[in-house]
């Protein structure tokens, strides 16, 4: 049990985000940093700190309050802050179960997945983040070789859900590949019917239901 | 029921028949180039696009066939009204006019009439004159001062 009350998580993701704004990527970190000492547990640090931050700030972007530079900058600083905390997280595998994680084609938005894998990581899973621009046969060999037990696809901007079906399509049809899928992304989340219209399994709300649903697909 | 759930229901209830074959991405993609080019010639752009965002507009254009295109091939209508009232939103927030879809929508019509086979240009010229028809309703949906209220 963490030891953070919600008041003071919300706290931390004002004074995170205004540094973000500000430019300043060494407060930004020390303050993640401190809150972690602290006792702020992770998967609440990446929900209700990064994941918050994230939408804050692509709304700002959206009622051209920042720069496109200002967001990317945020997403690279917040990208920079869960690569040092990796070790941190690195799970044993004691699961037993293999998850592959990417975001679809052209997909540049990748901090969600690589959010849903960290979540699976802290579960013992063995995973695997690709990132985006992957092209489907690569995955699909990929996902063959590694005998994931699930593949987990991300898609941000709503023109690659067409791509998503594609994807899905191509693992679905190789023999050699039987993993459960789950998309997730802006579109999924507000539609789920999109799920079924690309012949994925299921999809989850944020990473800590996407481990949720990934033990149910492959149990 | 608010807005955003009527015209959902309104246009499941409209719905046009999906296409059972999409032209390439290609093909779709040409369009904007070709609806840039009408759109530059229109009377008075910069009343209705901020000239600094002459830029955003043109990838605009390329995203909104991106996006036409994967409608095509995977329908919701669901989704359909949610990206339709982002992007409006979120392109009135950067100051486009409503003006701006009442011109663009018309030439988008035109080019998928002489650009795409039958069926799939009646699939996406229904949905074209679906959004012209609630130019109405979406505007205080996605007015800029919505999105400062913290609607979204």
């Amino acid at each position: 049990m963490s030891g953070f009350s919600h008041d003071r998580t919300m706290k931390l993701a004002d004074d995170y985000q205004q540094a973000l704004l500000d430019g300043q990527r060494d407060k930004a970190s020390a303050l993640i940093i401190d809150a972690l000492d602290d006792g702020l547990a992770i998967p609440s640090l990446y929900l209700d700190v990064f994941q918050l931050t994230q939408h804050r700030i692509g709304r700002l972007w959206q009622q051209n309050k920042v720069s496109v530079a200002v967001e990317h900058y945020s997403t690279a600083v917040t990208q920079l802050i869960m690569s040092n905390l990796f070790p941190r997280i690195v799970g044993d595998g004691s699961a037993g179960k293999t998850v592959v994680g990417c975001c679809v084609s052209s997909e540049l938005h990748e901090m969600g997945m690589r959010m849903v894998c960290d979540f699976f990581e802290m579960n013992n899973w063995t995973t695997h983040f690709l990132g985006s621009g992957m092209p489907d046969a690569d995955l699909v060999g990929f996902v063959r070789d590694k005998q994931a037990d699930l593949v987990c696809i991300s898609c941000t901007t709503s023109y690659n859900v067409q791509a998503v079906k594609s994807l899905v399509a191509a693992l679905s049809d190789d023999a050699g590949t039987m993993s459960a899928i789950m998309v997730g992304g802006a579109p999924f989340a507000a539609n789920p019917d999109l799920v079924a219209l690309v012949g994925a399994n299921a999809t989850a709300a944020d990473a800590r239901e996407a481990v949720r649903k990934g033990w149910e697909l492959v149990s | 029921m608010d807005t955003l759930e009527f015209l959902k229901d309104s246009l499941a209830l409209d719905r046009p028949a999906a296409p059972e074959a999409v032209s390439s991405q290609d093909i779709h993609l040409s369009m904007a180039a070709a609806l840039n080019e009408r759109m530059e010639k229109e009377p008075d752009l910069d009343l209705i696009v901020p000239f600094e965002k002459r830029g955003m507009m043109r990838e605009n254009h390329i995203n909104h066939f991106r996006y036409m295109h994967s409608v095509a091939r995977v329908f919701s209508h669901g989704d359909f009204v949610e990206t339709v009232a982002w992007a409006m939103r979120t392109y009135r927030g950067h100051g486009f006019a409503l003006e701006y879809w009442r011109r663009m929508l018309p030439h988008c019509i035109e080019l998928c009439q002489s650009r795409l086979p039958l069926q799939e240009s009646r699939f996406l010229v229904g949905l074209y004159e679906w959004i012209l028809g609630n130019i109405q309703e979406l505007d205080p949906l996605t007015a800029p001062e919505q999105m400062q209220a913290g609607e979204q």
